[in-house]
This record gives C-alpha cells, sequence and structure tokens, in this order.
C-alpha cells in the first residue's frame, strides 16, 4: 500500500494527541445536525418552508498495487462504503434564508483490524445562512477555500485535486464567508486544521482565502492563500477519530487554480507553493477530462501531477500520472477505472496501481 | 461497546436517510445561482429554491404526459422521472418577478446545461448554455444566437408556423449557428422544449397545456377565432 506520510518538515511541532484532549465530539453533535436536517417539518404557506432532496450512494472499490498487493481503498481516494446526502433550502416569503447540506458515509477501512475497521465518515456537513444575494456565512465541514478542491466535485471520483496532498484533507470544521468582490467570487474560512475529525491541539488552526472569476467564464481562474498549523490525521475518518502522530505542521502556501473548457475536453490545472515550517514546497496538476464523441456516457481522463519536497535541499521531485474512464451505466449507476503509476518514486519501488469503482446514488 | 456505538450511529443514519423522500441527486442546479440571478434580474432582492421530480408529484399519468408534450421519449438516465428539477423563484420583496430553471439535454460531446429565465407568465426573458461541449461552442453561446430566444413561449416551440405546416414556429424562425453541429441546434430545441414544459407543468399550472388543447379543439371545431383565459396567474 502507498506511504503517504512525508519526511517531517523542518518546523513540525510534534508529539502525540492526549487522548482526553478537550473538544467538541461527533456523538453530541451529529445529533443536532440530523435533527436540524430532518425534524422541520415542511410548512407550505406558513413563515418557513423547507424544500429538499436525498439520497443514498455506495462506492465498491477494489484497488490493486504493486508491490501493496489488493486493497478494498484507494489512498486518499475513495474506500468501500455506503452513504447519504441530504440538502434542505429553508425558504421565507422573501426568499431563502438557510441552506443544510449533509453527506456521510459508513465505510470498511481495510487499513484496519477487523473490529477496528468500521468507520463514520462526515464528508460534508454545513449550514449555509443568505445574507442577501451574493453574500452567505457557513459554517460546519466543507473545503478549505485554497486550490480547485471547492470548486471540483471530487466526493465519488477515482482522480482527486491537490487538497488531500497539500493541505492534508479535503474537507475541515470550521466557520467561512461566501461573497462577491467586484468581478470576483470570494471565499474565506476559519478551520480547525484536523481534517474529517473534530479535533483542536496545539493550537490548530487553518485560515484561507480564495478569489475566482466568475464560474460563467471560460477559463475561470482563481488564487488562494492558506495559512495554518495543521494536524496530520493517519486515516480520513471522523468516527473513531484518526491518529495524529506527527502534531501540527506549520502551513503556508500560495495556489493557483483554472478550468477550461475546450468543445469536449475539460482542462483542470492548480499549483502551489510555499513552506512546511522551514522546507520550501511546490506541487503542481494538471488533468484532462474528455467526453467521447458520439457516446455520452463515457468520459475518458488524464492526470499528472508533481510535488517538490524541501526545495532548498535539492531533493529529486516525485510525480504520478494517472489514466482514469468513466461509463454511466444508468440515471443511478457508475462504472470507474483507473490505472497509475509513479514517475519518480523518491524512494524504494516504483508503484503502480490499478482500481475498479462501481457507484451507486439514487434512491 | 465501541462496536455497539457504531452500529447505533450507523442505524440512525440510516434512518434519517429513509425518513425523507429519497431520490437521484439533482438534475440541474445554477453553479452560482446569486450573480447569474443579480444579472438577469437587476431588481432582485432574493429567491426561493425549489426541488421537484415528475416521481414525486400525485400524477401518475405526468411522466406520459409530458413525454407526449415533447413529442420524445425521455431518456431513461439523464431524464428519469426521480430526477430532481431545481426551480428558483425570483423575488423582490416578497413579490414574484421571474424563475430561473435548467435541464440537461444530451449533446454530441455529453450534456448540456441549457438555463432560461422566464417572467411570471412564462415569458423568456433570457437563455444562456451553463454547459456544452461542442466543438462550436462559441457559435452556440453567442449572444446573437441565445437572443433569439428572448420574448418566446412554449407556444412557439408548439404551434406551427404559418408558413411551414408541421413544422414548429421556432424552429422556422431560429437559424442553427453551427456550421457541422446540427444535431447540437437540434438538442437545444428539445432541451428548451422540456425546459418549458416541465416549468409550465411544475409551476404554472399547465396554462399552456390548456391554452393549446383549446386552441386544437376550437379549430376542430371551427371556433379558431375565440379568445380563451389562460389562467396564467403570474405567480
Amino acid at each position: 500500500m502507498r506511504d503517504d506520510t512525508q519526511t517531517l518538515p523542518r518546523g513540525t511541532r510534534t508529539g502525540r494527541l492526549h487522548p482526553a484532549v478537550a473538544g467538541l465530539r461527533l456523538t453530541r453533535i451529529a445529533p443536532l445536525l440530523l435533527s436540524a436536517l430532518l425534524t422541520v417539518p415542511p410548512t407550505q404557506g406558513a413563515a418557513a418552508r423547507v424544500s429538499s432532496v436525498s439520497s443514498l450512494e455506495a462506492s465498491f472499490l477494489a484497488a490493486y498495487s504493486e508491490p501493496g498487493g489488493w486493497s478494498g481503498e484507494l489512498p486518499g481516494s475513495q474506500r468501500n462504503s455506503i452513504g447519504f446526502e441530504t440538502l434542505a433550502r429553508l425558504s421565507s416569503e422573501r426568499g431563502d434564508f438557510l441552506t443544510l447540506n449533509l453527506q456521510a458515509r459508513v465505510s470498511w477501512d481495510t487499513a484496519r483490524p477487523a473490529d477496528d475497521a468500521l468507520a463514520l465518515e462526515v464528508h460534508r456537513a454545513v449550514a449555509d445562512l443568505r445574507m442577501g444575494l451574493g453574500r452567505r456565512l457557513r459554517a460546519g465541514h466543507f473545503s478549505p477555500e485554497f486550490g480547485l478542491e471547492p470548486a471540483t466535485d471530487t466526493h465519488a471520483t477515482l482522480l482527486q485535486t491537490l487538497a488531500g496532498q497539500e493541505i492534508g484533507f479535503k474537507k475541515d470544521w470550521g466557520i467561512g464567508y461566501g461573497g462577491v468582490a467586484g468581478p470576483f467570487d470570494l471565499g474565506l474560512a476559519l478551520q480547525l486544521g484536523s481534517g474529517m475529525a473534530i479535533e483542536r491541539a496545539h493550537g490548530s488552526f487553518l485560515a484561507t482565502a480564495r478569489a475566482s472569476t466568475p464560474d460563467r467564464g471560460n477559463p475561470r481562474v482563481a488564487i488562494s492563500l492558506l495559512r495554518g498549523d495543521v494536524l496530520t490525521p493517519d486515516r480520513a475518518r471522523t468516527w473513531p477519530a484518526p491518529d495524529y502522530a506527527y502534531g501540527v505542521v506549520e502551513k503556508t502556501r500560495l495556489g493557483i487554480d483554472a478550468e477550461y473548457l475546450a468543445g469536449p475536453v475539460t482542462l483542470l490545472g492548480e499549483a502551489s507553493w510555499g513552506l512546511d515550517g522551514d522546507s520550501q514546497m511546490a506541487a503542481a496538476l494538471l488533468q484532462a477530462d474528455w467526453s467521447v464523441h458520439g457516446n455520452d456516457r463515457v468520459v475518458l481522463s488524464g492526470q499528472l501531477r508533481g510535488r517538490a519536497v524541501d526545495l532548498g535541499r535539492d531533493l529529486p521531485c516525485s510525480g504520478v500520472a494517472s489514466l482514469s474512464a468513466s461509463y454511466r451505466v444508468s440515471s443511478h449507476w457508475w462504472l470507474r477505472m483507473l490505472a497509475d503509476s509513479d514517475l519518480a518514486p523518491t524512494g524504494g519501488a516504483r508503484e503502480r496501481r490499478c482500481a475498479v469503482q462501481a457507484y451507486f446514488v439514487g434512491s | 461497546m465501541k462496536g455497539a456505538a457504531v452500529r447505533c450511529v450507523v442505524g440512525g443514519l440510516l434512518v434519517a436517510a429513509f425518513a425523507t423522500s429519497a431520490g437521484a441527486a439533482v438534475g440541474c442546479t445554477l453553479n452560482d445561482p446569486d450573480r447569474d440571478i443579480r444579472r438577469i434580474f437587476p431588481g432582485a432582492t432574493n429567491y426561493r429554491t425549489d426541488f421537484i421530480a415528475i416521481a414525486d408529484r400525485a400524477d401518475d399519468g405526468l411522466y406520459a404526459r409530458v413525454e407526449r408534450r415533447l413529442g420524445d421519449e425521455l431518456d431513461d438516465v439523464y431524464e428519469a422521472p426521480d430526477v430532481p428539477y431545481a426551480y428558483y423563484t425570483v423575488l423582490q420583496d416578497e413579490e414574484v418577478i421571474g424563475r430561473v430553471h435548467g435541464v440537461n439535454q444530451k449533446g454530441t460531446y455529453g450534456g448540456m446545461q441549457l438555463i432560461l429565465a422566464t417572467d411570471p407568465d412564462g415569458v423568456v426573458v433570457d437563455f444562456y448554455y451553463q454547459r456544452i461541449a461542442s466543438p462550436e461552442a462559441d457559435e452556440f453561446t453567442d449572444e446573437a444566437f441565445t437572443s433569439q430566444f428572448v420574448g418566446l413561449t412554449l407556444l412557439d416551440f408548439q404551434r406551427e408556423a404559418e408558413n411551414a405546416p408541421g413544422v414548429p414556429r421556432v424552429e422556422s424562425s431560429i437559424d442553427d449557428p453551427s456550421d457541422e453541429s446540427r444535431e447540437d441546434f437540434e438538442a437545444t430545441l428539445r432541451g428548451l422544449r422540456k425546459n418549458l414544459i416541465l416549468l409550465d407543468e411544475f409551476m404554472l399550472g399547465n396554462s399552456y397545456y390548456r391554452e393549446i388543447r383549446n386552441e386544437r379543439r376550437d379549430e376542430g371545431s371551427g371556433n379558431a377565432h375565440e379568445k380563451r383565459d389562460t389562467g396564467r396567474t403570474g405567480g
């Protein structure tokens, strides 16, 4: 199995978390979130009404890697799971004022012993309070305002953005603000720096900001900033809580990302540069998605990603080349395949992987 | 103890999921509704979102009626009956000043997303592609093409052209902007017709359906000159 841990950068504050670290626990929050989502009755004609849509999902995955062997997980991407999503809009006579979105899974973590493999993953748990057109306050678990991740739906896909690699996770708990600043869309977020679990230790935090050209533009371009003292979870899960073996890493990043639609081809790209502690880091990703002519159910994708760690010490860069195919079998089922290979392994054997995913969403 | 707790949480989540009306993921939503609605309706103060699926309606004949009005079968992947459509009712304070609604439509190179803005009576005030993967996308998204649909209603997609019997009026009045993408042009017209049919079914109380039906009945009885109450209330 691929080893995603990195050499500890200079400036890492180490130390395992105390098991009794204070903080909110999901077991206290989840019932409140679910109550807010599900117990508000639709009240047509009353002061507040609810319009909602829900779906179930299931992801069945088989992956094989050299030298790791068979697995039910694609690290940093997908694992076998079932879940659901609920989206609700609360409105009054003057329009929408609150949006609630909950997206969660129960997964089987094949890297854990069987008695510890079942895990709860809260992927998205958001309450958006609207403040008129163009402005909203946000609270919950959502993508930091950095890079491609806030603008791209990678919840069920095999290919991922740089977020998991550069930040350590795709979503985090906290508060945020979204608005329009002249011709740009602006996003701000202040989060715990812990990822999928609700933890805070060693003063962890994550502050991000992103300014983007409007979504209708082609290309769409964005610039992002990141500063945080970020925990490094060993697994992406909410409960049981993951281990944080390396304490916090002081991260600073400047990022740029873009999306361009060229006929049947969608081009995605992002790059970031910054510091992990005192180590200079750089990373880049380029992806092309091609809708096959004459068959609207098939999308072929290719992705190149590269990373340079501790630039000042002239360490070799690493990279991964990936090919992926997605076939929409029906209105509810997708079949996806992936094959990738290390381009320049920094140590040990070159790793190659392939994976097949059957994904369901619907009733 | 941990295993029991996990089972309780898992069970609770599953119960919670089934307690709501489950369906497929939403079909076509606006990527940036605040900015788009403010651009199309400068006087708007907010909007109200409704998610509506054919399968959720207490009308067993709705799916078949939509197909009949469309003159085509609905695609079982992109147009399944449980796909929810998002309707944005645009408000100025508490007054309805329009609606914005989108549909997915199969194109030559994947799905297109066709967004219509209409006034309270269902008259088109704006049309744009939120996504089109055609090599001639520039021609389709050009305002010279999309602006031709402003002022049209569902009647223009269903009434015959006077100079071309059997051809919908819209096909005889709007030219294909592309050189080699006739399929995407025809798909656009189909998607817009579907969009307006669903608007009529979900939001306008079938007022256009009644008008067309009454006109055809009058044509058959020789009373085509009589003006009918459309029943469109505007809100």
